[in-house]
């Protein structure tokens, strides 16, 4: 810009006089208040710490001052190509993993996506018009803002360092909807991601471009990862543990991959595992290798000159803690109960035999006073019928035939996977106490729960010499129910390893639930706070990690999460393009054309509008004084 | 709040406005408006497909051939969380912030007085946020009101972590740009009970024309002149009106109660006229 007469600008001079004007005209008295928004007015921000109060920017001075500028800029003459266009954009980058992957080139520099995104947005930013400002928002579970909003242009590029594309699929149209709202009416949108958003399944904005800078991939991928130690009862305090993997090529060609499993070994590693594994097109394989008891913990990776994401090649795993159950058997030596329970009990896992004292399980007879045996709340307790194994009861008890219709109660773990197809069930007996049916035939209690016992107790009213309940696949389901049901009531995690977003669940002593101290979570991005409770949950767990728990300084969980997700490691389907947006946007800003007397004109009109304006603007303060 | 003898005035004639269980104890102390699984009964209904098979009348099924379903009252944890909202907008007025500490120490002392565990968790920006206890309720009378962290905020950034199944209550001026839907829904999420205790100022309540002054929000530092004529105190209502009824149907949706006190009138007229009528207190 030039102007054909530079001493019109002397009469710029005139904006520093109305400045001090204002500085000595007299203030409004302060009044504090609390909603400032609910009053409607526009505000003007107070630097806090300030001693001089400035100059108090109102409608009359600013007024005043386009007022002058315009007047001296008429004077001046400007000649003038094009007028600065600024713009507000607000960029949405895709967060899911995949924008992770390497483009994989022959021999060439390899670069992730997200790194060629970087690339793209910082040309892009480098051509916005001066004085622009730039909003950055991260896809997600929540959408992040990483930027802004309205943050200066020369910042923007700097502050992606913070972007770190790691999520699992997920919903980006809130991460739209938050980018529409800050766009506002004149905003422009850009959709930054690595495959182009399909227009069937998403609704994009119609003033939202969209770019895709990906490119088809070959992916290998872990889906899977399992630890899971020996069930055998006779190998006390060992046995060897076995991992389970599902591999994946989700490449359109042939992949040969190196499987290594390592364990942490001092301030080194330890190598438990090493493989060389082919894998077709496609193919899945289920992967299976026994490793020893004791190592704690496994880092697993999977590395092929065909993998573009490493995220989902590297599986962490954490040793499944043994979590015994002691079984006392309390039932008559020679009785079909006994014998039943322990036909069942031997095919089950993790329990070991103890007293009755010490049990955390007890399967008793039913008998007078068996209901008043039990005081303690963390005990379990299967009481066997008959009720009442007199003579006269059980002359007069029920047998109940194979074609007898049962309601389970199906919503109760206890009875998952229970069906109760051609069971004979015999020797039904009325009962005397309070309980909760849980297997009923007619108005007949056959499974209960009782009540006001402080141990969870159920009793099967059955005399098991006249049924074939026990002969039926049933009967070792509901016991192993039985176990498992008692084995999650106890302290500790059920689980050490899980997937990202999926919740993690742990029960804490009674003494170490109490109180109203917060737990403390650590891993992923930053230390979180987790509220304390017989049943501790944890949900939301979006980075891959080791994870701790932590009540001030002890230890109380550690568990690890894993990237496992499918439709984020196909990498194959990634396509490179542009979507323009379909509705324009108003850009932020003026425009004026070449010959100046036309600016002349409009500066001679505005200085009569802002002059009307701000007697306008001066009216009420006249008439209040 | 022991030693301020209007608070301790209070304790002695009101209670909770919820109704007590004939049996005490660490869990249970209190019932809830819904129905639930308590042990107390409350009335009997006929079975439809999808109710609990474990409320079934098996003895009433086999007299009358009719499936009928026990409904009981809901138990609610006696677990009080309340929040105390210490951000600079509440000392707008003196009496604000009084009011509001009076609040708290009334609410725990009432909790604690029902063996239950009382937390007054004052917002503030230091994070974690303490947990004050029936113990040290004392502290509150000297707690500075300085956060320039708001309610809605703090929620949204997850920093205020709630227990679950507890009787939450909220004392606030709810002076900021929120959503009431969203931060209602955030508030009752795994509450037993909510209750919200708006805290205005005499004048933030109704206005009087001032003429021209600068307004200076106390917690953003934000400032303007305005002329505070009859045409500005319209607006200005309206808009405080749009909120409160936000609030109130938020809390509607949510089974929340909802009120709002104004802060010159003293902790005895609130608790008489206001939190009794809003069914939170009633009369020992």
């Amino acid at each position: 810009m030039s102007f054909a007469n530079p001493w019109g600008l002397l009469a710029l001079t005139a904006l520093p006089v109305i400045a001090v004007i204002h500085l000595f005209h007299r203030r409004y008295p302060r009044l504090e208040v609390s909603g400032l928004h609910l009053w409607g007015v526009a505000q003007m921000t107070h630097t806090p710490g300030r001693r001089r109060e400035r100059l108090p920017v109102t409608t009359s001075l600013v007024l005043e001052l386009l007022a002058a500028l315009v007047l001296s800029l008429a004077l001046a003459r400007p000649q003038i190509d094009s007028v600065n266009r600024s713009v507000h954009l607000v960029v949405v980058l895709d967060g899911s993993a995949s924008m992770s992957s390497r483009r994989l080139t022959a021999g060439g520099r390899v670069k992730t996506f997200r790194e060629l995104a970087v690339e793209r947005l910082d040309r892009r930013i480098r051509d916005l018009p001066q004085g622009s400002v730039v909003t950055m928002i991260e896809t997600g579970r929540r959408p992040t803002l990483i930027f802004g909003p309205q943050g200066r242009m020369v910042e923007a590029i700097g502050s992606l360092e913070k972007w770190d594309p790691q999520a699992v699929g997920h919903d980006v149209q809130p991460a739209w909807n938050l980018a529409d709202q800050l766009a506002g009416e004149t905003g422009q949108l850009l959709y930054l991601t690595d495959t182009l958003p399909d227009p069937e399944r998403l609704n994009l904005p119609t003033e939202m471009e969209a770019v895709s800078i990906g490119e088809p991939q070959p992916n290998l991928a872990i889906t899977a990862a399992r630890w899971m130690m020996s069930t055998r009862r006779d190998a006390p305090g060992g046995g060897d543990g076995t991992v389970h993997l599902r591999l994946l090529n989700l490449g359109r060609a042939p992949a040969t991959a190196r499987l290594t499993a390592t364990t942490p070994d001092g301030d080194g590693s330890r190598t438990v595992l090493k493989r060389s594994i082919k894998l077709d097109s496609g193919a899945v394989l289920p992967f299976e290798a026994v490793v020893p008891a004791g190592l704690g913990q496994l880092d697993i990776r999977l590395d092929s000159d065909r993998d573009a994401l490493e995220l989902d090649s590297r599986v962490r795993l954490i040793e499944p803690i043994r979590r015994s159950v002691r079984v006392a058997v309390s039932l008559p030596a020679e009785s079909v109960g006994r014998q039943q329970v322990g036909r069942a009990l031997v095919a089950l896992a993790d329990w070991t035999p103890s007293g009755v004292a010490d049990a955390d399980l007890v399967i008793a007879a039913a008998g007078p006073g068996e209901s008043e045996a039990d005081s303690r709340s963390d005990r379990w307790r299967l009481v066997i019928g008959p009720v009442d194994s007199s003579e006269a009861a059980r002359k007069q008890a029920v047998d109940l035939s194979d074609r007898s219709v049962y309601v389970l109660e199906k919503r109760h773990p206890l009875l998952e996977g229970v069906v109760l197809d051609g069971v004979i069930w015999g020797g039904v007996q009325e009962l005397d106490f309070e309980f909760t049916p849980l297997i009923t035939s007619g108005s007949r209690p056959l499974l209960v729960q009782g009540l006001g016992t402080a141990a969870n107790r159920f009793v099967l009213n059955i005399d098991l010499a006249r049924s074939n309940f026990t002969d039926t696949p049933d009967w070792p389901i509901l016991v192993s129910n039985l176990l498992e049901e008692c084995r999650d009531a106890r302290p500790g995690l059920r689980r050490v390893n899980y997937r990202v977003t999926e919740d993690v669940r742990f029960r804490l002593g009674e003494r170490a639930a109490e109180g109203d101290d917060l737990l403390r979570l650590e891993g992923g991005n930053r230390p979180r706070q987790v509220a304390r409770g017989r049943l501790v949950e944890i949900t939301g767990l979006a980075r891959p990690g080791l994870y701790t728990v932590h009540d001030d300084d002890r230890q109380l969980a550690r568990f690890a999460v894993n990237f496992q997700d499918v439709d984020e490691s196909t990498l194959v389907t990634l396509v490179a393009g542009d979507r323009p947006a379909v509705v324009g946007v108003e850009r932020v800003g003026f425009a004026a054309d070449s010959p100046y007397t036309w600016l002349i004109l409009l500066a001679i009109l505005v200085v009569i509008g802002l002059a009307l304006g701000d007697w306008q603007v001066l009216r009420p303060q006249l008439k209040t004084t | 709040m022991r030693s301020d003898a209007e608070v301790r005035r209070a304790a002695d004639t009101y209670q909770f406005g919820l109704l007590r269980v004939p049996a005490s104890g660490r869990a249970g102390e209190l019932l809830g408006r819904g129905t639930g699984s308590s042990l107390e009964f409350q009335e009997y209904r006929e079975y439809t497909p999808g109710d609990d098979i474990r409320h079934l009348d098996w003895a009433a099924y086999g007299r009358s051939d009719m499936l009928m379903v026990r409904l009981y009252r809901e138990e609610i944890s006696p677990r009080t969380e309340i929040l105390l909202d210490t951000s600079l907008s509440m000392t707008v007025a003196p009496t604000k912030p009084l009011l509001a500490r009076q609040l708290a120490g009334l609410f725990a002392l009432l909790s604690g007085g029902l063996g239950g565990s009382p937390a007054v968790i004052p917002l503030t920006e230091q994070l974690p946020l303490e947990r004050i206890g029936l113990d040290q309720v004392d502290r509150l009378s000297e707690w500075p009101f300085t956060s320039r962290s708001t309610l809605a905020e703090l929620m949204a950034d997850g920093n205020i972590p709630l227990k679950p199944r507890s009787i939450r209550i909220v004392i606030s001026d709810f002076l900021f740009p929120l959503d009431p839907d969203t931060l209602v829904k955030q508030l009752a999420s795994d509450a037993s009970t909510l209750w919200i205790v708006q805290v205005l100022g005499a004048w933030e309540a109704d206005p009087t024309p001032l003429g021209g002054r600068r307004l200076v929000d106390n917690e953003t530092s934000s400032e303007a002149d305005l002329l505070i004529n009859q045409a500005a105190i319209d607006d200005y209502l309206e808009r405080l009106h749009r909120l409160q009824r936000g609030l109130v149907r938020a809390c509607r949706r949510a089974e929340a109660s909802f009120v709002t006190v104004q802060a010159e009138a003293g902790l005895e007229q609130v608790c008489r006229d206001d939190l009794c009528a809003a069914g939170m207190l009633r009369v020992t």
